[in-house]
């Protein structure tokens, strides 16, 4: 089965293709059922695939083919099938296929409707190459495809200026970031003679990374770090966070598919395939864990006081991806792509569902919402799964892989990041519950909006239900219950005699966090702390939240800026560029070229001046003509300056 | 050395030329009238051929090649001379003048 | 005759029948010059298929005595050839040539109706502006598979010259300054590039040696072999370094390399547009392609020497290009500062002398080649329908002109270096080579690649994205291109080269072993010989 996981991408490119012959004219429905239909078929491949993996732990199945060769190396590109990309294949392909079906209903009668979709299949395909890749190269690859596709979709309603300006945001930020990647992997390419991970792997954990005279462990943590560059700028994570929250310009099914489920959970998705590599440059590890710490609780401040319902999602999203980062960097690996699985589901799920309200309500504004319990239910009830998986309340998914975060971050020894953590939960439960509370209960703030207010039909449902579902019970897959069943799956990765990394790395990835009865309670009871807040501020109308707003004005303020960050990089890398720009400009239009002018000039000028020497009299030039043979003549008689020997 | 039938020495024959040349010279150089000046370049022709034919009696293998040579300048003097009285005709039927310094239309 | 001859003469005939033509309609002369492209285009793809696959091997090479001077000053007689062949460096670049001319000519227009300021001149001339259009594309061929000095010294005159009328006759008002700036540089290089090269073959010879010379050939296949062994007696090393100053000094001007760029985006501002894709796309490669061929295949040892420098100059290239760019308020010159940018990187694989250094240069300079004259044929495209290319005057352009729109897109990802793309493959072999030999250097460098996303987004955005501007919408210039149904998009005509020119910078990213077969024979043989 294995061998067939080229097909996984291979029908979304299929349909890709498909839909770019149909042309730009082409029947909704069609469009859509092509794409959800071959989609599907590759997630049902990719449970297969999962499967088949399962059965035996040392599954790192390669293929590769020649692409490219250079002096005497070769470029290739392939696929390779992990325990991390088989579940990632499922993932991806599951909030896909759901997705699609989802934009039927919301992306109906858009004049770009079939357009919306070639874009969609293009970047799931781009997505599931990117998991199959088999060395960094093709990773970067399709890591830049997505993030394509992401620039394609956020400005799909171009005509919008903030859309415009939104997707070149994304695109420029995510490249400075992807900058640092490139030259990372260049790096490791010199260093180690390969792209392949598995030759980087053994070498990085065997020392015998060689660049320039730098020390294996030197050079490990200087890739890493700069590959961690990518991953910060398409996980936005801090200080490359800036452009998910802009990106909410992009249709709905976009922000769930790529901006919360898939594409940006890349850069984590990155960090954990290149493990191996990160354990061996333990200064590069922190860095990871303290970024994601502080993304985590960076972005719930700002999430508290966001008053358009898909930024507050969005600043969600940015957080529970420092959370996931933050246990990579604790060295709690198989938690992290935990959390990334639970995550993709109920992100996406919240996503959906506020792209259901937005659809009803045409709004995104949480203040002319209220009340829609009683208009849209099965959205209601959905959400607020979605909403309690996220808060992290048992039973439901976000509990499970959240709570194993914060107890491997306090096991390992990271107190203030586990508190970092831990006021992010609390932070998490409110603003999710305030948006539940503002949005669904309550009573309407704007009639004309509620009366207009109604369920999306089944094309939206049947996502939302499905997706409830795995919101709810994806955390079993990983419980005491199940001993630890996702854990065993991915730590077969490394498993002997197959593993390329060294023994001590695999110890370090291998290492276990027993859960801790009291962990768990403190943080169900730090979220069910924030929903009771949320409630109180915001279940019934009531001016308790404009007071304390009032009150503590300065902090409210600050986090309703996002910490002054977007003003900022503005005032000095924007403006500073264009100054820089400017100057260049002004340089070469005045110093360089003018130098060039004056050389002109100075042609033009002498000239003029040799004029006067045409006096028009033929007797004076002929004088001349005397007078110089006369001196030519001198020179040959009295052989001045040696001539002629 | 000259030869012993040939009375005139060598040095006087080019001091001859030299002489004529310089007339030449200074007439085309200064003299206003383009006659004048016509008449002048005749005479540092003549000086050439003064040398042509001096120089023909010297050498490793004296020949007739040098006075033969000075016939052929005649010749082209006199051609050359021709046309200078055309032009300046033209000139004079055009411009009124024969004056050097008046023809100055290449001037700056 | 071989192949290459025929690829070099085509274009030249057609010139002559178009000066031969009785009576001159735009369509015959156009015509005339497409069949001299496409004549060459069909050879090159013929030496191509039939390439042998061997390294430092010259393809179809023929060589005809053109005439010969007798032992003068020189103490033997020195035969001068007209000879042409392909290697693997040179066919590429020809087919590039070839396929871009064929797509410039084919896109050739003229506004038909008078304008303010007279008849368009090239509907006026038909004749003279294809003429000149194919003698360019007979000089540039030439440049590309010479394989005598003084051949190669002809076809660049004629490169110089042709293109000099191009600008001057058929461009904008005003585009005298600019032809004349054009001729000036070039032709100063021009001659600095003659000086470097005599001065090789002479060196080659064995003129500033203590030994005696021996006979002197302008052959390039056998300076190639003889010039980097001859011995340090033969050739001292102080004069190739001096050659090699003045060749790169050459090639700097030839190559638009700051500082000595400031006649390229002169040029492409007065250009029309063919003539701009001839410059652009090609006549600024043959300073890299020069910079290859007798820099790195004849004084290997001073690009080694000199290598820091080169990529000092490289990384300056990038990134005063990109800043620049981004500070252009008009996209001819923005395409300008791009492809300075573009070649710096060129610069910096080059000096790096590795593999993948080389190789990445190479590819460069085709990636560069074939994007440039796409961004050119697009903004030309547009400028006919919207009489200015002003970034202030333009603003949501996909609504009317999707097609072209999107294209545009394609070009500027292709420009920005997005993977799958010809940009991508390129700037990854030559960063590698960067980084092999200067990786702090390399490093500054990669800051180009922000830049160059930088300032393509910030014009796409302001170009296509974005709600229609009135200025836009309904200006004059509306009626040059409106379709049946009112529709701005491209026409039919425009379409082809469009989406041959992307499908190549599409092909070559995706399966970059296309050229990688040909360039990796080059590079072997370069670097065999460098030791």
């Amino acid at each position: 089965m294995v061998q067939y996981a080229w097909l996984v991408p291979l029908l979304p490119l299929v349909a890709y293709v498909f839909l770019l012959f149909l042309g730009r004219k082409a029947p909704e429905g069609i469009v859509a059922g092509v794409s959800v239909v071959l989609t599907a078929i590759s997630f049902v491949i990719s449970l297969f695939v999962f499967q088949a993996v399962g059965s035996h732990p040392n599954g790192n199945d390669t293929y590769v083919f020649h692409w490219l060769t250079v002096g005497s190396r070769n470029f290739d590109v392939g696929f390779q099938v992990t325990h991390l990309n088989a579940l990632m294949l499922v993932i991806v392909t599951l909030v896909s296929a759901l997705v699609l079906l989802f934009s039927k209903g919301y992306m109906h009668r858009d004049e770009r409707f079939p357009v919306f979709y070639q874009y969609l299949n293009l970047f799931v395909f781009s997505m599931l190459a990117l998991v199959l890749s088999p060395n960094l190269l093709q990773l970067y690859i399709f890591w830049e495809m997505v993030g394509l596709c992401s620039y394609l979709l956020v400005g799909f309603w171009y005509f919008k200026p903030e859309a415009a300006l939104a997707a070149k945001k994304s695109f420029i930020v995510t490249r400075i970031g992807d900058t640092g990647m490139f030259a990372g992997i260049i790096l490791l390419f010199l260093a180690s003679g390969s792209f392949d991970y598995s030759t980087i792997f053994s070498a990085a954990t065997a020392g015998t990374l060689s660049f320039h005279g730098m020390s294996s462990g030197t050079v490990a943590t200087v890739a890493a770090l700069l590959i961690f560059m990518g991953a910060v700028g398409k996980s936005a994570q801090f200080p490359l966070h800036i452009w998910l929250p802009d990106a909410m310009e992009g249709p709905t099914p976009v922000s769930a598919l790529i901006h919360a489920a898939t594409m940006v959970a890349a850069g984590v998705y990155l960090v954990a395939r290149a493990y191996p590599l990160f354990v061996s440059a333990p200064a590069a590890l922190h860095t990871v864990a303290w970024i994601g710490g502080i993304t985590a609780l960076l972005a719930s401040l700002i999430a508290l006081t966001q008053r358009d319902i898909k930024r507050v999602i969005a600043y969600s999203t940015v957080s529970q991806l420092g959370y996931m980062m933050m246990a990579l960097g604790v060295g709690a690996y198989a938690y992290g792509v935990f959390h990334l699985m639970t995550h993709a589901f109920f992100k996406a799920l919240l996503f959906l569902a506020a792209g259901s309200v937005i659809h009803a309500l045409d709004t995104q504004d949480l203040f002319e919402m209220g009340g829609l319990r009683r208009k849209m239910p099965l959205t209601t009830y959905t959400f607020l799964a979605g909403a309690l998986a996220l808060a992290g309340i048992v039973p439901f998914a976000g509990f499970w892989s959240k709570d194993d975060i914060l107890g491997a971050t306090l096991a390992s020894g990271h107190p203030v990041l586990y508190a970092f953590g831990l006021l992010a939960a609390f932070c998490t439960a409110f603003y999710i519950f305030r948006v539940f509370f503002l949005a669904f209960t309550g009573q309407p703030r704007d009639e004309a909006k509620y009366e207009h207010a109604h369920e999306g039909g089944w094309v939206m449902a049947v996502p939302l239900v499905i997706l409830a579902a795995f919101a709810t019970l994806a955390g079993f897959f990983n419980t005491p219950l199940n001993h630890h069943g996702l854990e065993r799956y991915l730590f077969a990765d490394y498993a002997a005699p197959h593993s390329a990394a060294g023994t001590d790395v695999v110890a370090t990835i291998g290492q276990t966090y027993p859960e801790n009865i009291g962990l768990m309670a403190v943080s169900v009871a730090v979220g069910l702390f924030g929903i009771l807040v949320a409630a109180l501020f915001y279940w019934r109308p009531g001016k308790g939240a404009e007071r304390a707003a009032r009150m503590f004005s300065l902090p409210y303020q600050v986090s309703f800026h996002k910490f002054f960050v977007d003003e900022a990089y503005e005032w000095f890398f924007v403006g500073g560029g264009k100054r820089l720009a400017a100057l260049v400009r002004w340089f070469d239009v005045y110093v360089l070229d003018g130098l060039v002018q004056l050389l002109g000039r100075l042609g033009s000028v002498g000239g003029r001046l040799l004029r006067f020497s045409q006096t028009g009299q033929i007797q004076t030039y002929s004088a001349w003509a005397t007078v110089g043979l006369l001196v030519f003549v001198a020179i040959a008689v009295f052989r001045i300056g040696g001539v002629f020997g | 050395m000259a030869p012993a039938n040939f009375p005139i020495p060598t040095g006087s024959l080019l001091a001859l030329g030299v002489l004529l040349f310089c007339i030449g010279l200074y007439g085309a150089l200064t003299k206003r009238n383009l006659i004048i000046v016509l008449v002048s370049i005749e005479l540092m022709l003549n000086a050439a051929n003064i040398n042509l034919v001096t120089f023909s009696r010297l050498g490793v293998a004296p020949s007739l090649s040098g006075q033969v040579f000075s016939l052929f300048t005649i010749t082209v003097a006199a051609a050359e001379i021709a046309v200078g009285l055309a032009l300046l005709i033209a000139v004079f039927r055009l411009r009124r003048t024969s004056e050097v310094q008046d023809l100055n239309v290449h001037k700056w | 005759m071989s192949l290459a001859f025929w690829v070099v003469t085509a274009p030249l005939i057609a010139a002559l029948l178009i000066l031969l033509l009785p009576k001159v309609r735009f369509t015959a002369a156009k015509v005339l010059a497409l069949l001299g492209g496409l004549v060459s285009l069909v050879l090159v793809l013929a030496a191509w298929i039939g390439f042998p696959g061997t390294p430092s091997l010259f393809a179809d090479a023929s060589s005809v005595t053109w005439f010969s001077l007798p032992a003068f000053w020189q103490s033997t007689s020195l035969t001068v050839n007209l000879a042409f062949g392909f290697d693997g460096l040179s066919l590429p670049l020809a087919a590039l040539t070839a396929f871009v001319v064929c797509l410039a000519v084919f896109g050739a227009r003229g506004r038909a109706e008078e304008a303010g300021d007279g008849l368009d001149p090239r509907v006026a001339h038909p004749r003279s502006y294809f003429f000149w259009i194919s003698m360019a594309a007979a000089g540039i061929l030439g440049v590309f598979s010479a394989l005598d000095i003084f051949t190669f010294f002809v076809a660049l005159e004629v490169t110089l010259f042709s293109s000099f009328f191009l600008i001057q006759l058929f461009g904008k008002r005003g585009s005298n300054r600019a032809a004349t700036k054009f001729l000036i540089y070039r032709g100063f290089a021009t001659v600095a590039m003659l000086v470097a090269l005599v001065g090789i073959a002479y060196g080659a010879a064995g003129y500033f040696g203590s030994a005696s010379p021996t006979a002197i050939t302008f052959s390039i296949p056998q300076l190639l072999g003889t010039v980097s062994h001859a011995s340090a007696a033969q050739f001292p090393a102080y004069y190739r370094g001096a050659l090699f100053l003045v060749l790169l000094l050459a090639v700097f001007i030839e190559e638009a390399f700051v500082p000595f760029h400031t006649w390229l985006p002169t040029t492409h501002a007065y250009a029309d547009t063919p003539t701009n894709m001839l410059i652009g796309g090609l006549l600024t490669k043959t300073g890299a392609y020069v910079l290859l061929r007798f820099g790195v295949g004849m004084l290997p040892d001073q690009v080694h020497r000199y290598g820091t420098l080169i990529a000092v100059f490289g990384v300056i290239n990038i990134l005063y290009g990109a800043f620049a760019a981004w500070a252009q308020k008009n996209w001819r010159t923005l395409v300008a500062f791009g492809s300075i940018s573009h070649m710096g990187i060129v610069l910096l694989g080059i000096a790096s002398m590795t593999a993948a250094g080389l190789q990445g240069a190479m590819f460069m300079i085709i990636s560069s080649g074939l994007l440039t004259a796409l961004l050119f044929y697009l903004t030309g495209a547009i400028e006919s329908r919207t009489q200015t290319l002003d970034m202030a005057q333009l603003g949501g352009l996909s609504k009317r002109m999707p097609m072209l729109s999107g294209f545009l897109l394609v070009a500027a990802l292709g420009s920005l270096g997005l993977p799958l793309t010809s940009g991508f493959i390129s700037e990854i072999q030559a960063f590698i080579g960067g980084f092999d030999r200067f990786p702090a250097l390399s490093f500054v460098g990669v800051v180009g690649l922000i830049l160059s996303a930088v300032y393509l987004l910030y014009a796409i955005q302001k170009t296509t994205f974005g709600p229609l501007r009135t200025a836009v919408d309904g200006g004059p210039g509306f009626a040059a291109g409106g379709g049946r149904d009112g529709s701005l998009d491209a026409t039919p005509p425009e379409y082809l080269p469009t989406v041959l020119m992307t499908l190549f910078v599409l092909l070559i990213g995706i399966y970059p072993n296309l050229l990688g077969h040909l360039f990796g024979l080059s590079v072997q043989g370069l670097l065999g010989i460098g030791g």
